[in-house]
């Protein structure tokens, strides 16, 4: 262990831990910008300066290790000139905007500003003299050159959590700025509009892009019947942005406020998850036959999972080689949509060109995806608006209500029923379980052999997971699959899908079915999730996920009434005709940069 | 006014060269710093 003193009081870490790691473990706060938990150290923005006694210079508590016998201190004349210096620096080249800015009052240069730099500084404004632009391209994010401070949280996230690196550092001194390939527009290069970038920027120079005053105009079009789908991961987060604890499940309160923003009906994307099953289940069955069966080499394996829109961007780009490995299957965010304007309008009676279909999501990825020339199954298209957790937060805000004290409401019908099985669709490996819940009992006619139906091997937040599960006790119909050892793997994050498409593609994985999501945790660390982000919060997020799904009457999605309903009624069956033309797609290969 | 200014920009050279993260920010005020120590008045009026 280490010995130090910061500001007197003595501290003992383990080797390698940072000034601040130790200055936080005394409750001692030291600002910071440019260093994010979840990212290496950068150590540009020199906000967290720190004095050591006998050094010469002060030294960046974010970078520098601890050694024995330091002796800091985080609040001398020195320190607090430097932090002064360096953000009133960083504001004479800043649109400070405040008022009129997305970031307004959920800003760390803001509240750094607001500790440090007020009143009247002497620097010159230098923000006219920087030609600054705005990338409005991309369907999923903004990208706003007078709002960044070049802290670099993006380029370290796409790089290191993504491996994209759609994003870059280009020039020096005072024409630094973040670039993508030769500049181009961000709807241009190879980004994957996961918005985990958005998540980590510490102001508004990265912020999703917003359909909130387009939802409430159609909420107040006596014309339009408004459909709101809620994703998974949305229930465990939403709480964040409105005075709750990361981990807390706020579903019904979450349900009584869109009801109260005035939605015609509250549904769930929890629906259509489970239906996603039944068609990825079966998707998965059928490719085994043929493979195992009847020998057909065309058939492509592993088959990969199709929810994450981040992901599916990403395969095109950099694997293309694989899209028939894909899953045909749509998201279920887009299922709903496809349904929504088809079966439901039937089913209302609702002329589906007076339907709009909003979704709110915890993802970025997904307002792309919604914009796909592919989206349209129904002659619409499917997913008019998709808000992120964070949008519907601000439009609870704005609608002046009270969420502590909203009582429990439940999702209306028809596709507002969901199980267990749809809730863990929000967390890493969630896929992967409902998957096997259910193709199991199909192939088996048994449970799988998991107490109390909890796959424990495909949870947790390890970056890559694999599994095995054996088959055995096949019915009549799946006796090729007797004895059969599937082989499963999970990934998150998309630098952890690329170690397992690396494997893929040299030929060093032997897997049947890979569940991959884009962002770290899965769903639940979506980039459009309440900001902060870190590993402690996707944890109680993860938690809150899967006390969901144990609170949940049914548990395996071809339990849920509504899906057995829609197939009777309308789908057929699995995999049937009806199901593709609205609930698969196809894929298109991407450049690679 | 101005020699306020000048103190306030000899202040950003003092945090410049103990908080900049390398050698030529921590050295780049000195040449100012010299300037305004040994002809503030030339500078002034
Ligand atoms: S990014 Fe932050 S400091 Fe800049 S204008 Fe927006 S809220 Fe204000
Ligand atoms: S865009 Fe945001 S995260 Fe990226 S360098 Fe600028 S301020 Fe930092
Ligand atoms: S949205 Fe994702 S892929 Fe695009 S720049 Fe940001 S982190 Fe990289
Ligand atoms: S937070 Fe330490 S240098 Fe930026």
């Amino acid at each position: 262990m280490i010995n130090l003193t910061i500001n007197n009081q003595s501290v003992s870490v383990e080797p390698g831990t940072t000034v601040l790691a130790a200055a936080r473990k005394l409750n001692i706060n030291i600002p910071t910008l440019c260093n994010h938990d979840d990212l290496c150290v950068a150590g540009n923005c020199r906000v967290c300066v720190v004095e050591q006694t006998g050094a010469r210079t002060l030294i960046a508590a974010c970078a520098m290790p601890c050694s024995d016998g330091m002796d800091i201190h985080t609040n001398t004349l020195k320190v607090r000139n430097a932090r002064k210096h360096v953000i009133e620096l960083l504001l004479s080249e800043h649109r400070s905007d405040c008022t009129k800015c997305y970031k307004n009052q959920n800003c760390e240069l803001q509240s750094l500003a607001n500790e440090f730099a007020f009143g009247d500084t002497i620097f010159l404004d230098l923000v006219e003299d920087h030609n600054y632009s705005i990338d409005r391209s991309s369907p999923s994010f903004m990208k706003d050159d007078s709002k960044c401070i070049r802290c670099q949280r993006c380029v370290r996230t796409c790089d290191q959590l993504q491996y994209i690196s759609a994003i870059a550092v280009a020039n020096k001194g005072a024409h630094q700025k973040i670039s993508s390939f030769h500049n181009k527009p961000m709807s241009h290069v190879v980004c994957t509009n996961c918005g985990q970038c958005v998540n980590r920027c510490p102001t508004g120079a990265l912020v999703e892009k917003t359909y909130i005053d387009q939802v409430w105009d159609a909420i107040y079009d006596p014309e339009k019947h408004v459909v709101v789908q809620t994703a998974p991961a949305v229930r465990i987060a939403l709480g964040e942005d409105l005075g709750y604890d990361p981990g807390e499940r706020v579903t019904g309160k979450m349900v009584n406020a869109l009801k109260q923003l005035g939605f015609d009906s509250v549904l769930d994307t929890d629906f259509t998850a489970d239906l996603t099953i039944m068609e990825e289940g079966t998707e998965l069955l059928v490719r085994l036959k043929k493979a195992l069966v009847d020998g057909d080499k065309k058939i492509s394996l592993p088959m990969f999972t199709s929810c994450s829109p981040g992901w599916i961007k990403f395969i095109e780009h950099k694997y293309p080689e694989f899209l028939p490995n894909l899953s045909t299957c749509k998201s279920p965010q887009q299922m709903f949509g496809a349904l929504a304007k088809t079966f439901y309008a039937q089913k209302r009676n609702l002329d589906p060109s007076k339907v709009v279909s909003v979704s709110i999501m915890p993802c970025t990825a997904k307002k792309f995806e919604a914009d796909r020339p592919e989206m349209r199954a129904s002659g619409y298209k499917d997913v008019d608006y998709v808000l992120t957790t964070r949008e519907l937060a601000v439009m609870i805000k704005q609608a002046g209500i009270d969420f502590k004290n909203l009582s429990d409401e439940n999702y209306d019908s028809i596709m507002g029923d969901s199980t267990g099985a749809g809730v863990i669709f929000g967390a890493t490996g969630g896929v992967m379980e409902a998957a096997l819940r259910t193709a199991y009992e199909i192939v088996t006619g048994r449970e799988v052999p998991f107490k109390n139906l909890n796959i424990t091997p495909v949870r947790g937040m390890d970056g890559v997971k694999e599994a095995t599960v054996k088959i055995e006790g096949c019915t009549e119909d799946w006796k090729f699959l007797e004895g059969a050892e599937l082989k499963v793997a999970i990934a998150h994050g998309l630098v952890n899908a690329n170690k397992i498409m690396d494997m893929v593609r040299k030929g060093e994985a032997n897997y049947h079915f890979v569940e991959i999501m884009a962002c770290p945790g899965g769903c639940l660390g979506g980039g459009g999730q309440p900001i902060p982000t870190n590993a402690e919060i996707r944890k109680n997020r993860m938690k809150a996920i899967y006390s969901e799904d144990e609170h949940m009457v049914l548990r395996k999605s071809h339990l849920n009434p509504e899906v057995i309903a829609i197939y009777k009624d309308f789908l057929g069956k699995p995999n049937s005709k009806v199901s593709h033309e609205l609930l698969h797609t196809h894929y298109v290969e991407r450049d690679h940069f | 006014m101005k020699s306020t200014y000048l103190t306030e920009l000899t202040k950003l050279a003092d945090s410049m060269k103990i908080a900049a993260k390398c050698g030529l920010g921590q050295s780049v005020g000195n040449a100012f710093k010299s300037i305004v120590g040994n002809f503030r008045e030339e500078i002034i009026y």
